[in-house]
């Protein structure tokens, strides 16, 4: 791994415990992403990519992988953590988010992690939306493993489920002029976004995943895959195990793990305890962690 | 009883005194049921009970009181 020279495109440093944080801007002038990069002080066993989720869900998990990053780091590993531009503190609006500006922010992530660390091998975690995201990078990196957390594994449920969300929360705040699923539907075309809480969702990234599925994205090639799910049981949704199913089938090394708590994702209430998501992020860090150390289980050799 | 079950995931589930809980105590108006209750009792109902809450049925008058929510699922497997 090169040794970190500093940069004046990147001021905001830190190094903290073995791990060395380096925070700015990369990319395109035109389009710039904020990037956070977290090395290990020694040797660096490989790269990972980390792609957040969108909406409500990037708040939620925003925390869970700022641990994860840092974790990973101290075991290792060089990481990079990015807003896609349209979110968070990147250029961009989110109404001009596709699926497209999504794959080349990813890019873009993955160049200037290996440009800044010289690793040559990577890995990608993601997170609800954006696991479909890492997914679809993934499969472009011939045997990079993949870490999924709660992967939205079909577009058309996540936007039901947005919806779903809404109409939940209508009934709570006894919303007066109370829209349906459908109106609301109908409202995203005409409009060209829906609100969700206070998060918008813009018809242009609806379109633009429409008819994808996960699977399909991630395409036959090889890779290990780690598949978290998270819920109050340890019994998987359907739509995931016909996901794990079909990978198994197709001779991926999948691993399954379960991390029992009921996350809520379009939510933040009372009903959460604090010891419950302080538990679930010590649990998901820890495993992904873990499991992405056995797969890269000596400097510079991958199993 | 209906009732009972949607009485004990409240109370256990979403850390609420189950001893105010009568069928009729209003839920939504009390605080009881936040919306993030509020996903999670739906998402209880429907593995519990095997049904699948419609997107129409997501209404206050559905899930005002215990009684209410009970009717709902009765109304579904009648």
């Amino acid at each position: 791994m090169k040794d970190l020279q500093p940069d004046d495109r990147f001021p905001a440093t830190r190094e903290e415990d073995g791990v060395r944080i380096e925070i700015g801007f990369v990319g395109e002038p035109s389009g710039r992403l904020l990037s956070c990069v977290s090395t290990p002080s020694g040797d660096t066993r490989a790269g990972v990519v980390m792609c957040p989720p969108l909406h409500a869900d990037f708040a939620k998990n925003y925390r869970n992988e700022v641990l994860l990053g840092w974790a990973l780091s101290q075991a290792g590993f060089a990481v990079i953590r990015f807003h896609y531009r349209g979110q968070g503190h990147s250029d961009g609006d989110a109404e001009d988010i596709t699926l497209d500006s999504l794959r080349a922010d990813v890019r873009t992530a993955v160049e200037h992690l290996v440009a800044r660390t010289g690793v040559s091998r990577i890995a990608f975690f993601g997170c609800r939306l954006g696991a479909f995201i890492a997914s679809t990078a993934a499969a472009l990196y011939e045997g990079a493993p993949l870490a999924l957390w709660e992967p939205v594994v079909d577009p058309s449920s996540y936007l039901r489920e947005a919806l779903r969300a809404r109409l939940i929360g209508d009934i709570k705040d006894d919303v007066a002029q109370r829209e349906s699923a459908q109106e609301l539907a109908l409202g995203l075309k005409r409009s060209g976004h829906v609100d969700i809480h206070g998060y918008p969702i813009h018809n242009k990234l609806i379109e633009s995943l429409q008819g994808r599925t996960l699977a399909e994205e991630l395409g036959d090639g090889w890779r290990p895959v780690m598949f978290l799910h998270m819920g109050r049981g340890e019994k998987m949704r359907a739509e995931h195990r016909t996901v794990t199913d079909g990978l198994t089938a197709a001779g991926l090394p999948v691993d399954v793990h379960h991390v029992s708590a009921d996350v809520g994702w379009w939510f933040r209430g009372a009903a959460q305890a604090r010891e419950q998501v302080d538990q679930l992020a010590a649990e998901a860090v820890a495993t992904t962690t873990n499991w992405m150390g056995t797969k890269y289980t000596e400097i510079g050799a991958s199993r | 009883m209906i009732e009972n079950a949607i009485r004990q995931f409240i109370t256990e589930e979403l850390n609420t005194d189950g001893s105010i809980l009568s069928d009729d105590y209003p839920l939504l108006e009390r605080n009881v049921l936040d919306s993030l209750g509020l996903f999670q009792l739906v998402g209880y109902l429907e593995s519990e009970f095997g049904v699948e809450v419609q997107d129409e049925e997501l209404i206050p008058q559905h899930f005002g009181t215990i009684r209410d929510i009970a009717q709902l699922l009765r109304s579904k497997s009648a």
